[in-house]
């Protein structure tokens, strides 16, 4: 038994994660005037499925909040209630609700939060509110004690189903459970050990439990059994629960020599409750001559009051159990609770006119309200540490082929072993025929190894119904957002650094972009406004756009805004071409919205969005059109630990562009540079002057005297071209990124490094970086280039 | 006899009061690390530079697929540089840091030998007072009439400014 259930928390919280997602896709599909009965399953089995593992495991807080959303579902699936608009917004509420919930359970504790105690209150109120609505269902008025016969079908364990967990799980409804095992197990040699011939009869005694809860637990076999769930009157005297018990314990003489000690245990029992009595038997205490002290000659009768379940008693005693009579009762004394024999009688005989007008489950959260909201303010410092716990789900075909490549590698290892061994000159072909073949292994490898860390975008945009159908709401808009290539494979760490950005622009989109109805109306176009993301692969590339069809980019405001900050003159506004006018809002605290809304308009944000596309080694890019919408295009890499690169040579020292950063790369011609103030110079590129950097310089190296040689590879840097001196231009190549910090420390200029093919090591270089260490930081720039034009 | 000398050499070995150093020779002087931080030792061979890395950063080297950082020890005490030839030593070193270990490789003139030493026979490095840290010594043994520095590693390769042995060479025998 000795289980340690917690190496599954992991996976609990993961699969509930995932229930909760698919709760709330089918949730964003639901259409409330024609309720697809599908997906209400879908909900509902999640639902069930979460709750169920969180008793499994003993996260009572969230099983119990589970439970009242489960009874909501349950009534909606069974179509006894209708879903009103204001029943979604309340299971969407609910859903972040056991988010929140998952995450603290993350951290091992099992409380419920200060939401998730109004959203229960708001789900139970729904529930009460309605009760004359689900008269029929009146079997559900809950009784205290009920009498459950199953009786399965003999091929209910080939259907997978266990009898046993079953029972196990209706015994975890009660408080006191006495199950009995009746049916005729026909003659040995008639037993077919496949069938099962027994049934049960469960006496079931608790306070609240709902017949429902009890089909529940049999909702797997329904089809395959004969279920009848009574409600028994009898059993009135337990229906309080009941907080007294007598205990009779009469060891065996053995006792102590299997190192049980009956002191202990009363110990024990004195601290789940308070020990009223206390009696000693020594009926069975034999002469002082006859005594062996190695032997218990004691029985023990004690009252205990306090533990509201016989099931705490009997752990007490479960280490000896076997070791002598344990027998536990309830103290039934009239004095105690003398009316609830009828009480529990009259309830359980007339179910039916009664609709019981507490359901129960409130009780709890109710009790616990007080101590979480204190205990809230620790949570949300914690909630960082924790979110980014990381495991892969990987399809096995992945892994399949995975495999398929290393017995490929392992053939062409020892074919090439083979040649090694005995080698002469003839056989170089084969030896050539094999390094290729080893080659394309290799390259092989290394795709399937990398897809194993691609997952579907979908990942990344199954956030966003939610986010369109709340920002609308908020805002009065009607949206509709539509989701394309969402199968588009992408790196799980790119995934994971891409999401905010993209909810940034999303959330532009929505709040600048779309317009209200009436005015779209008044601009002929459609009432509802479309925001469409779309992703595609394009190269080497993921190509993730965010488009919407709203008033667009707006250039004149974009251009006033620029000249009054300086960021641009009026005669190159002029000139300029959309694109690079637009870049603009990129700028740091670059805003041309009239009035700050809560959702965005501060100017802070695309800058931020800009960095961290670019920290993926990304572009991103604009185009609009005024009154017809905006495009935003963000081309990522597919992976991080692989860069495109263009290797480089510096003195004797080879070093590596990413590739995505090269705008061009050109000879240097002394007749197009200019020296300006400041000792910086500057290329005359085309129309445009770009500041050199001699990359010798910046990296330490003594200056070069003469350029003549040189070549110019022209970089983008924060929206500016910079021009890198440097002595030759070498290969282009993939290569695997390395980190330098992880034994060394950061290298201001350099990103990271790399392995040639010649097992030396050369060095990545960090193109904003790098302009840092030149000096030739933009703001300088700008300011010696608009003095010297 | 035998008993006695098992004795002892079991008290040798007792992790608690002795323990085992690799020494290596610099401008004629040895010094020991603690033989359970190196992780193997390597021939020179030449390095990539870092670009403005100071100059007993010697630049990295490709160690099986990992980066490692190679520190001229020499140049680190500030002893006179000497060109490296075939026989120069890279000592790689597992140093401890407050966010793991990492992998350094200190470059000296030659590996001399390993050591058991007992704790009681070290000395605390001297104290030279506060413009010199002498934190990174472990210790000051002697061995056959020879003094053996022994360096901390994990203090050593840690400091941002590496201290200049000259000094502590003059402080000692003033």
């Amino acid at each position: 038994m000795a289980v340690d259930l917690k190496q599954f928390h992991q996976v609990f919280i993961e699969e509930s994660i995932e229930g909760l997602d698919a709760m709330e896709a089918a949730l964003m599909e639901l259409d409330i005037e024609s309720i697809d009965d599908e997906l209400i399953n879908t909900i509902f089995r999640s639902a069930h499925s979460i709750k169920g593992g969180a008793g499994t495991f003993g996260f009572s807080a969230l099983a119990s909040f589970t439970h009242v959303l489960e009874t909501l579902l349950d009534e909606v699936r069974a179509g006894q209630r209708d879903l009103t608009h204001d029943h979604v917004n309340l299971l969407l509420t609910s859903v972040d609700c056991m988010r929140e919930m998952l995450e603290i359970i993350q951290d091992e504790r099992n409380e419920y939060t200060a939401t998730a105690t109004e959203v229960q209150k708001a789900l139970e109120a729904v529930l009460n509110a309605e009760e004359v609505h689900c008269e029929q269902v009146v079997a559900s008025a809950d009784s205290d004690a009920w009498l459950v016969t199953f009786k399965p079908e003999d091929y209910i364990i080939r259907t997978g189903n266990d009898p046993l967990r079953l029972m196990r799980e209706l015994a975890s409804l009660a408080q006191d459970v006495a199950i009995e095992c009746v049916g005729e197990i026909p003659k040995l040699n008639a037993l077919n050990p496949e069938d099962c011939c027994l049934s049960w009869q469960a006496k079931l005694t608790g306070s609240n439990i709902s017949e429902e809860a009890i089909r529940e637990v049999f909702e797997w076999v329904e089809d395959d059994c004969e279920l009848i769930v009574q409600p028994q009157g009898q059993s009135g005297a337990q229906n309080q629960p009941c907080t007294r018990w007598q205990v009779h314990f009469a060891p065996y003489p053995h006792l102590f020599q299997t190192g049980n000690d009956p002191l202990r245990i009363v110990k024990e029992l004195a601290q789940i409750g308070s020990i009223e009595l206390v009696e000693i038997n020594t009926k069975s205490l034999p002469a002082l001559k006859l005594l062996d002290a190695e032997k218990c000659h004691l029985a023990w009768d004690i009252e205990v009051s306090g533990p509201e379940k016989k099931s705490a008693i009997e752990e007490v005693f479960e280490w000896v159990i076997g070791e002598g009579d344990i027998h536990i009762e309830p103290m039934i004394a009239s004095m105690l609770e003398p009316q609830s024999q009828d009480d529990a009688t009259v309830q359980s005989n007339a179910p039916v006119s009664i609709p019981e007008p507490v359901p129960v489950p409130a009780k709890m959260p109710v009790a616990e309200k007080e101590n979480t909201s204190g205990k809230a303010a620790p949570r949300a410092a914690k909630k960082a540490s924790n979110t980014e716990a990381s495991s892969i789900r990987v399809g096995t075909d992945k892994i399949d082929s995975l495999i398929n490549m290393v017995g490929e590698l392992v053939i062409t290892q020892s074919m090439l072993g083979q040649l090694g061994s005995e080698f002469d000159i003839e056989s170089l072909p084969k030896l050539i025929e094999g390094l290729n073949q080893l080659e394309q292994n290799t390259r092989e490898l290394q795709e399937s190894v990398m897809r194993i860390r691609m997952l579907p975008i979908s990942f990344a945009f199954s956030r966003f119904p939610r986010m369109v159908r709340d920002l609308g709401q908020e805002l009065g808009k009607n949206i509709h957002l539509e989701l394309q290539g969402e199968n588009t494979e992408l790196d799980k760490t790119v995934m994971e650094k891409i999401g905010d950005p993209l909810v940034h622009l999303v959330r532009n989109s929505i709040d600048h972009g779309i317009e209200k109805s009436e005015e779209r109306v008044a601009a002929g176009k459609p009432k509802e406004g479309t925001v469409t993301l779309n992703a595609y692969h394009q190269g080497g590339n993921v190509v993730i756009e965010i488009i919407d069809d709203g008033r667009g980019l707006d250039r004149e405001k974009i251009v006033a805004k620029g000249i009054e900050r300086k960021l641009i003159n009026e005669a190159d506004a002029l000139t300029a071409s959309d694109e690079a006018i637009f870049d603009l809002i990129f700028q740091p605290g670059f805003s041309t919205a009239a009035a700050v809304s809560n959702l965005s308009g501060r100017g802070v944000g695309m800058d931020v969005v800009k960095k961290n596309i670019q920290a993926l080694n990304g572009v991103v890019e604009i185009q609009s059109q005024k009154g017809k919408g905006t495009k935003i295009k963000i081309s990522l890499p597919l992976t991080l630990a692989i860069l495109d690169g263009q290797l480089v040579r510096v003195r004797r020292e080879t070093y590596i562009f990413p590739l995505v950063s090269i705008v061009e790369s050109l000879q240097y011609d002394e007749k197009l540079v200019n020296h300006i103030a400041g000792g910086c110079r500057v290329f005359k590129l085309r129309e445009e002057y770009v500041p050199i950097v001699d990359l010798s310089e910046a990296f330490g190296y003594e200056k070069m005297h003469h350029y003549d040689n040189a070549l110019m590879v022209v970089v983008e840097c924060d929206g500016y071209k910079v021009a890198m001196l440097v002595d030759e231009l070498m290969a282009q190549q993939q290569v695997v990124i390395k980190s330098l910090e992880q034994n060394y420390q950061r290298v201001e200029g350099i990103s990271g490094a790399t392995i040639l093919g010649d097992g030396t090591v050369a060095l990545i270089i960090d193109v904003p970086g790098v302009v840092r260490l030149a000096g030739a930081d933009q703001q300088v720039i700008q300011q010696s280039l608009r003095r010297s034009a | 006899m035998q008993a006695e000398a098992a004795e002892q050499s079991s008290e040798k070995n007792d992790p608690e009061t002795s323990g085992q150093y690799l020494t290596f020779i610099m401008d004629d002087e040895e010094y020991g690390v603690d033989i359970l931080c190196v992780q193997e030792i390597r021939g020179w061979e030449p390095t990539t530079p870092l670009p403005n890395a100071p100059s007993h950063i010697k630049g990295v080297i490709n160690l099986r697929g990992t980066i490692v950082p190679i520190v001229d020890l020499r140049q680190c005490f500030g002893l006179r540089a000497i060109e490296y030839s075939a026989v120069t030593v890279v000592i790689v070193l597992k140093v401890k840091t407050a966010e793991g270990s990492r992998v350094m490789g200190i470059v000296v003139d030659a590996v001399s030998d390993v050591y058991t030493l007992a704790r009681e026979d070290m000395r605390s490095a001297p104290d030279l007072g506060s413009s010199i840290d002498t934190d990174f010594i472990e210790g000051l043994v002697s061995v056959e009439e020879k003094m053996v520095i022994l360096l901390n590693i994990d203090k050593l390769l840690v400091t941002e400014e590496l201290p200049s042995l000259a000094d502590i060479k003059s402080a000692l025998n003033a």
